[in-house]
């Protein structure tokens, strides 16, 4: 048996951002961005382990909102325009840096890159990324676990029962449908957890989720692992803590390991540095200056001064940073061990959950440290990878507690999600939920017209309780966007609510609807039953 | 928007310097934020910030526009933090014309009750009140105790009578600290353990950062020896 287990989890989520109305949106690139410095570079690494027999468990959450617009025709093909563009971009800049030998390496590598990723994405897993994640889910190397219908921070809609339900049903639903699967595992949004949250993930056949570290040190029973051991509900379901020490290596902008000065700095890009005359083409409307991805400078330190990225240099600190974490990791789990064992006989585990967005994205050598975190952890006689669900297979028994109110937002709480800058959503998203029960009570069992409109209000209620709208609002990097999605959906509930009411339907207006927010095609508008949820929550 | 980022705005301001005001207002909320994020939210945040520089298209033109009010007399109460709840309350047109119209309406009164259980409220134990106008319909709260449940009525004051206008639902606020060890645990190494997490480490608010000294003690050897 190994001293001890790292669980290493990764995120992924994106808003549904799908608008067939206009040409392009400058929002939808968040979504081509992370398949092109993410989830396909991703799937090259688990893919490399698989080939060089390398073994390896991981945990991955892929949110609903991302399945649907990974499975996406018309966001499946801007994509290949998206690579078809970056493919020009490329072979300019291979022209540009000839004669500039400190950047021509890495001109060469975004060349490949965008090359290998369009066809991969077209050849490989035809136009589906959700494909190659599946592969291996299949055979047991990830776990996936289901999230939320569309990422809501469930603590804040607590208090509406019917709409905290929904959100898992359909998640899990989702879930099952893209992978095939039922999901033993369930990442909160945010790591978002109130009391009752494991009432509801039980009625849905969830065996365990994640909370933020003091989720578990503030319990209402003192943990007598702290978080190196799950914690079971009274309901039965297991709840593992995130440790925030590991995390904190990784995360940290200050002293995380993306911070070193031989890594690429994320800011620095052609998008900003270059001539419109030669990079406008490829920005929005020919005008518009935003990161392209071309980036060809290192973090250097805190000055304007970027030295020219050095691939090998970094490469070097890479292993070196991989070698670092497994080191740590191996001697915190023999110093809980230690600590563990003279009270009970399980190993410890370290849960360790990022946003998989971090890596290949913001930290561009973040999937090399994944990938050498993993070969080296496979050569360790101490520590070892696993899921959630294998560690509660080998280790049923845990201490019997109930998880506290927490996040893994800033202060431990809601406030990201509530604050001066976005709490006017509320009063708008919870009288949508409130209509649409009413809309279920008063149309209990409808066909045709009636039903699509009914099932579309109910798709409406839950983006409008998307947490991204929230937190970018606060963030302010685009909240007129999060502003305009939060109207649009709560207006939408209010069409259909009052259309019915009036008896009267438009076909015209309900397709067009229809077309532009046409994620969940099997949601059945009645899972806004004000008697739905965990009999504990009624 | 000015209100959202805790402008203040004088009298008479000129669109365009109400425009900078709020600007600068929404400038400085955003550093305060960028100082005082967790990790993961500052990592988060580099999702969506696709470092747009310039006046994107004007694509509010078909913005939708909601209600101030949906004509109803209600309040809600949400935790935000084991300090603060959040309350939002709305009042029928009916109410509200009435307390315009009265000479005797002389404001609203947030009335705050604390319970140790969910009893209805004439049986609450403690409560305390926060006036507010008629222009109000949010509000901050601050919760004094842990380990305690809250309600809030919305009353009016008319003259020397109160109406109670709307009573909301029940929050439950949690410890937020670290459970005492029952009598017969071994204490000494839950808090070895506990030591380990970090949880020293997480910027949590300071009724949250109550850590014992002998945990504290636990860390600062911890990383004596590492």
């Amino acid at each position: 048996m190994k001293s001890g287990y790292l669980v290493l989890l990764l995120h992924a989520h994106l808003p549904f951002v799908r608008h067939p109305e206009e040409e392009s949106l400058l929002e939808e690139i968040w979504l081509y961005e992370a398949i092109s410095e993410t989830y396909l570079p991703l799937l090259r690494v688990l893919n490399r382990l698989e080939a060089d027999g390398v073994p390896f468990r991981l945990a991955l959450s892929i949110s609903p909102t991302l399945t649907a617009m990974l499975q996406d025709e018309l966001l499946q093909e801007r994509y290949l325009a998206y690579c078809d563009r970056l493919i020009d971009l490329a072979s300019h800049e291979l022209e540009r840096t000839r004669d500039h030998p400190q950047f021509r390496a890495m001109a060469k590598r975004y060349h490949e890159l965008h090359v290998t990723n369009r066809r991969e994405f077209a050849e490989t897993y035809e136009r589906d990324v959700t494909r190659g994640f599946d592969y291996h889910y299949k055979r047991g190397r990830i776990e996936l676990l289901a999230t939320a219908a569309t990422h809501a921070y469930l603590p804040l809609y607590i208090q509406h029962p019917s709409a905290v339900d929904a959100q898992i049903r359909v998640g899990v639903e989702s879930h099952l449908r893209v992978f095939g699967k039922a999901p033993r595992g369930f990442w909160l949004p945010e790591c978002g957890y109130a009391p009752g949250i494991e009432d509801y993930l039980a009625d849905h056949g969830i065996r365990y989720f994640l909370v933020a570290t003091h989720g578990l040190v503030f319990a209402g029973e003192r943990p007598d692992a702290g978080v190196y051991a799950p914690m079971m509900c009274p309901n039965g379901l297991a709840v593992f803590g995130r440790d925030h020490a590991s995390s904190n290596a990784v995360w940290s902008a200050d002293e995380g390991y993306p911070s070193d000065i031989s890594y690429r700095d994320f800011y620095r890009d052609i998008g900003h540095d270059l001539p419109m005359s030669y990079i406008g083409r490829y920005l929005p409307g020919g005008r518009l200056r935003m990161n392209t991805g071309f980036k060809y400078h290192a973090v250097t330190g805190k000055t304007d001064q970027k030295l020219p990225y050095d691939p090998d240099k970094a490469a070097r600190k890479v292993r070196e940073h991989a070698e670092n974490f497994v080191y740590h990791q191996t001697k915190r789990v023999h110093r809980l061990g230690q600590l563990m064992h003279s009270d009970r006989c399980v190993p410890p585990v370290i849960a360790t959950p990022f946003d998989a967005e971090l890596f290949g994205h913001w930290w561009y050598e973040g999937l090399d440290w994944l990938d050498a975190v993993v070969r080296r952890v496979a050569e360790s006689d101490d520590l070892s990878l696993v899921t959630p669900t294998e560690y509660l297979k080998e280790h049923p028994e845990h201490q019997v507690g109930s998880p506290s109110f927490s996040s893994w937002g800033s202060k431990g709480y809601s406030e990201v999600w509530l604050d001066g800058s976005n709490d006017w959503i509320y009063p708008h998203v919870h009288k949508a939920i409130e209509r649409m029960g009413e809309l279920v009570e008063r149309f209990p069992d409808e066909n045709g017209l009636k039903r699509r409109a009914l099932n579309q209000a109910a798709r409406e209620v839950l983006l409008s309780q998307s947490s991204d709208w929230p937190f970018i609002m606060r963030a302010g990097t685009a909240a007129p966007y999060a502003v305009r999605r939060v109207k649009d959906h709560v207006g939408n509930v209010t069409h259909v609510y009052e259309a019915l009411s009036r008896g009267a339907i438009g076909t015209e207006w309900l397709t067009r609807v229809e077309r532009r927010h046409n994620l969940f095609p099997d949601l059945d508008y009645r899972v806004f039953s004000p008697r739905s949820g965990t009999s504990a929550s009624r | 928007m000015a209100d959202n980022y805790g402008a203040d705005v004088p009298d008479n301001v000129t669109r365009d310097e109400l425009e900078e005001i709020v600007a600068e207002a929404a400038e400085e909320w955003q550093a305060e934020h960028r100082r005082t994020d967790s990790h993961s939210i500052r990592m988060e945040e580099t999702k969506y910030d696709i470092q747009v520089v310039g006046e994107a298209d004007s694509r509010a033109a078909e913005e939708v526009e909601l209600p101030e009010s949906y004509n109803e007399t209600r309040i809600l109460l949400m935790l935000r933090d084991p300090s603060w709840a959040f309350a939002y309350w709305d009042l029928r047109a009916s109410d509200r014309q009435e307390f315009q119209r009265s000479e005797d309406f002389e404001g609203l009164v947030l009335r705050v009750y604390s319970m140790e259980r969910d009893v209805p409220i004439e049986d609450a134990q403690q409560r305390f009140d926060i006036p507010v106008t008629l222009l109000d319909s949010r509000w901050y709260i601050n919760l004094p105790d842990q380990e305690t449940l809250y309600r809030i009525a919305l009353v009016a004051v008319i003259g020397h009578e109160e109406r109670q206008l709307a009573v909301s639902n029940v929050i439950v606020v949690p410890r937020a600290t670290i459970a005492e060890a029952a009598p017969d645990e071994k204490q000494g190494l839950g808090d070895a353990l506990i030591a380990q997490t970090g949880i020293h480490d997480l910027d949590l608010p300071p009724v949250s950062r109550r850590i014992p000294q002998r945990i504290l003690d636990l860390i600062d050897e911890d990383l004596l020896f590492n």
